[in-house]
């Protein structure tokens, strides 16, 4: 992810920012231009509400570019309250301590910096609650 | 539409090749593809080429017209298929098709990758960008995460432990000491596989398929002209194509692939034929656990018993439905793009009745299927030994 392409996504990573088709109430997480099923592009912004569960995870021992010094990192996939679904690193959180259907809560987080342009990518990691 | 064979097949030594280029592996494979069919490169009519990234690993786009270069046929029509780690498979659905709708007679097609010039942590970069990069890999997804992801789920429903996983890795290795063109011509232990490093929990090495170079390579030409080449001519029966959501996480079930049910399913309908007929398969197993959830989502195995089918030697080399004789993408190697297409060459030299050491006896119908990304694209293709 460059420059340009972090700029014009950093609207759904740094706000959790989505759409709704005003047609038929369908959202989408990240901003998409067209609903996918009824092809209308009459959308609204939708920002996400951060509160949602832990559906899977896993621990990353062997990562990509810009995370070697994370590892091991705890990713999983989460399900917001509004039933939309995203993927991302769990902080503050050890595999042992993670459970399917824990509550967690979205944060705004440092991701990496990026090694084609140096830039820092910001955007969001999910924090267990309780 | 017209009845399709395979009539030439070809592949390198897969493992770490050291100063070759991708487009020189193809030439290699192509060139032992087209001996074996009889035909020479003014032959060819078409090429189609799967790589998933000369981009990434050798800073070259623009791959296609390299193989007809390499080859000298200058001007013969090359193009690149892109499908991640099912590129390969791809590649030769597009043979097919091109051939089957009557636009060409004689039809090379190929695959590779060049992926040992590359650190891990760059390699691992890589194909993750074959996931959503700003919604997955970004937030640091790799592969064996996705699949580290299924594998806990398929546990959580199923029971599949470890101990069944390993016997994927296990059976595969043991398979490929019979394949000289195998990175790995070894057995490996269940202590070994079940005590090696985790790369993502529960994944660990051994459950990993490998980094690799190599290419592969196919001869296709019409059913009703197979007897005008040398070439041993199999006869494609099916093939199907699939796509499903490019992340993971938009999936409500992550113990199956949607597109391996879908593509096998259309497969089968294409070629008349159910998973019952099917002699023996070569899979997707970049992962244990891929192979596992495929040969479910393929029909053989009830949902839940891929792992026990692997423990208790059903789909060993002598069980009643092998799978991945070759050794797999685990021990036989995993170049990306070769790796559908090298699918095909087993399938063919099995049917043939040419696979050496590890021939299978009385085998009519070989299956495929060729997995990318985290399932989001499939294909399969159903095989039948010629006349
Ligand atoms: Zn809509």
């Amino acid at each position: 992810m460059g420059v340009a392409e972090s700029w014009r996504t950093n609207q759904s990573r740094y706000l959790m920012e989505g759409r709704k088709c005003t047609k038929c109430k369908t959202l989408y997480f990240p901003i998409r231009q067209h609903c996918a099923k009824c092809m209308d592009d009459s959308m609204e912004r939708y920002i996400f509400d951060t509160k949602g569960k832990i559906v899977e995870f896993t621990r990353i021992e062997e990562a990509p570019q810009g995370f070697e010094l994370m590892v091991p990192y705890n990713y999983g996939i989460v399900e917001l309250d509004e039933g939309v679904r995203i993927s991302c690193q769990i902080i503050d959180s050890y595999s042992k301590d993670l459970e399917v259907g824990m509550p967690v809560e979205m944060t705004f987080r440092l991701l990496r910096k990026s090694e084609d342009q140096g830039i820092l990518q910001y955007g969001f990691k999910a924090l267990p609650i309780e | 539409m017209r009845d399709v064979a395979i009539i030439g097949v070809g592949m390198t030594k897969f493992g770490q090749l050291g100063r070759v280029t991708s487009r020189e592996l193809i030439a290699s494979a192509a060139v032992e593809a087209m001996n074996d069919a009889g035909v020479t490169p003014k032959d060819i009519e078409a090429n189609y080429v799967g790589i998933l990234s000369s981009d990434f690993f050798e800073h070259q786009m623009h791959s296609a017209p390299g193989v007809p270069d390499y080859l000298g046929m200058h001007n013969t029509p090359s193009t690149r298929v892109e499908a991640a780690c099912a590129s390969g498979g791809l590649s030769v659905m597009h043979a097919i098709m091109a051939v089957a709708g009557g636009f060409y007679d004689t039809v090379l097609a190929t695959g590779a990758e060049k992926m040992t010039n590359l650190p891990t942590n760059h390699v691992t970069e890589g194909l993750a960008m074959c996931a959503d990069d700003v919604y997955e890999l970004s937030l640091g997804i790799t592969f064996p995460g996705a699949f580290a992801m299924v594998a806990r789920a398929h546990e959580a429903q199923f029971g599949t432990d470890a101990e069944q996983r390993a016997a994927v890795a296990v059976k595969n290795h043991k398979n490929a000491t019979k394949n000289p063109l195998a990175q790995y011509q070894k057995e490996i232990t269940f202590e070994k596989a079940m005590n090696s490093i985790m790369i993502a929990d529960p994944l660990r090495l051994f459950d990993c398929s490998p980094i690799t170079d190599g290419a592969a390579a196919v001869v296709v030409v019409p059913w009703e002209d197979r007897h005008k080449y040398e070439g041993q001519a199999v006869k494609v029966r099916g093939f199907a194509q699939a796509s499903e959501t490019m992340s993971l996480h938009d999936r409500t079930d992550i113990t199956s692939f949607n597109t391996t049910k879908i593509a096998a399913r259309n497969a089968f309908k294409r070629a008349g034929l159910e998973p019952k007929d099917i002699d023996f398969a070569e899979v997707h197993d970049c992962f244990t656990i891929a192979e596992i959830v495929a040969i479910e989502d393929m029909g053989f195995f009830k949902k839940g018993e891929g792992g026990k089918a692997a423990l208790n030697g059903d789909t060993a080399a002598d069980g009643h439905l092998p799978i991945n004789v070759s050794g797999g993408l685990k021990a036989k190697g995993h170049p990306i793009g070769a790796t559908g297409v090298a699918q095909i060459v087993e399938v063919s030299k099995q049917l043939r009745g040419t696979a050496g050491e590890r021939q299978l006896s009385d085998v009519e119908f070989g299956m495929t299927q060729n997995l990318g990304g985290s399932g989001s694209t499939i294909v399969c293709h159903i095989l039948e030994r010629g006349d």
